[in-house]
């Protein structure tokens, strides 16, 4: 897997095309994870790999935010409760 | 504690399906061709409550809860009847919100929340004419996870919100119509039975408002229903009801349904998620 801190950032960013080639596009919070061999599309979005521990550190910070700014007491809309997760 | 939801949205006609459940648990999406679903490209990113519809082969999906990221999403996807590609971002980010079309280039979304911080019963209305949204600069009255569809052939100006939610008193029986041309929401008959976390369906001219929840103030479980009421002429009709009581059939909008049709799809029982597919022709 490819990883990068980023976010979609619109149309283009992944295309049918991209899809077809193989460009099995996640989105956690803040970063981008990509299978190996997407090299190019990263390029072609700006977006520089970073290791996988890295990653994870990315993420697990934007997590402790949401989970900091979740109200436990707020049932409302039945929100799901934030939790740490880790990238594949 | 919270409930966890996980909705899907569909798109499509009757006999061509599409559900993305693009929520909690998953990002998969389905497709039906009249006797047995298929297996299809996935989302990018998670869409929990969302809006959306289009067709089986131009499908579009949008905003929602995105558990990946524990905040609410902007993030749009376009479905070509096998790959979800990105879209642009719609102008303000949202869950639980309301909205949909028949066509994926005349979608329209209002209500909802945002979080950190939150906001509840977000007004903007955006309008996505299949490459960008726009903020149509008029407000609705910001009920989220509403009944909602296009009415009359009048694409978005007719768009029908019914029912749904507001942060307080929490379900409610209105409903707007949306005009576009002339840049207006305008009141119509309430509803019977207010309700959230419905499916939504249209024939064209029928707006369908089928099964979901009742909020439950105290934060226990919301009661299901299987009530089903269509819109037209600006009278509610109760229709036959499911056969079983469901939470999110297919929240979000779909496409246009095959004339006097409806459908609802997958949602929750009280044991959690189903699987189960309806279809119903108007009484």
């Amino acid at each position: 897997m490819l990883y990068a801190e980023g976010a979609i950032t619109g149309r283009g960013f992944l295309t049918h095309e991209d899809r077809d080639n193989g460009v099995d596009l996640q989105f956690y919070g803040n970063v981008i994870v990509v299978p190996d061999g997407c090299e190019a599309w990263l390029t072609r979005n700006s977006l520089t790999a970073i290791s996988k521990a890295a990653a994870q550190s990315l993420y697990d910070t934007h997590m402790d935010t949401a989970i900091a700014g979740f109200d436990p007491d707020d049932n409302y809309e039945g929100r799901p409760e934030p939790t740490r997760g880790t990238l594949p | 504690m919270p409930v966890a939801v996980s909705f899907g949205v569909k798109m499509g006609i009757i006999g061509a399906i599409g559900y993305s459940d693009c929520n909690t648990s998953g990002k998969a999406t389905y497709e039906h061709n009249g006797s047995s679903w298929s297996t299809t490209g996935s989302c990018s990113t998670r869409h929990g409550v969302p809006a959306g519809g289009g067709t089986q082969s131009a499908g579009v999906i949008v905003n929602g809860n995105n558990s990946d990221a524990g905040d609410e999403s902007n993030v749009t996807e376009e479905y070509n009847g096998s790959t979800w590609s990105t879209g642009n971002n719609t102008v303000e980010g949202s869950a639980y919100l309301t909205g949909g079309g028949t066509v994926q280039t005349a979608q329209l979304i209002t209500g909802g929340s945002k979080y950190n911080p939150t906001v509840r019963d977000l007004s903007m209305t955006q309008s996505y004419n299949g490459t960008n949204w726009s903020n149509e600069g008029v407000a609705s009255d910001g009920r989220g996870a509403a009944s909602s569809g296009e009415s009359g052939g009048g694409g978005l100006d007719a768009f029908l919100s019914a029912s749904g939610s507001l942060d307080s008193p929490g379900e409610v029986t209105n409903t707007q119509l949306f005009d576009q041309s002339a840049g207006s929401w305008t009141s119509k008959a309430a509803v019977s039975y207010k309700r959230r976390y419905t499916a939504s369906a249209t024939d064209g001219t029928r707006v369908y408002k089928i099964a979901g929840a009742e909020y439950n103030a105290s934060g226990g479980a919301q009661p299901h229903t299987n009530v089903v009421e269509s819109w037209v002429d600006n009278t509610w009709t109760t229709e036959s009801t499911l056969p079983a009581v469901r939470n999110g059939p297919g929240c979000g909008t779909g496409g246009v349904e095959a004339t006097g049709g409806a459908t609802a799809m997958g949602g929750n029982n009280a044991s959690g998620k189903t699987t189960t597919y309806y279809t119903s022709a108007a009484s």
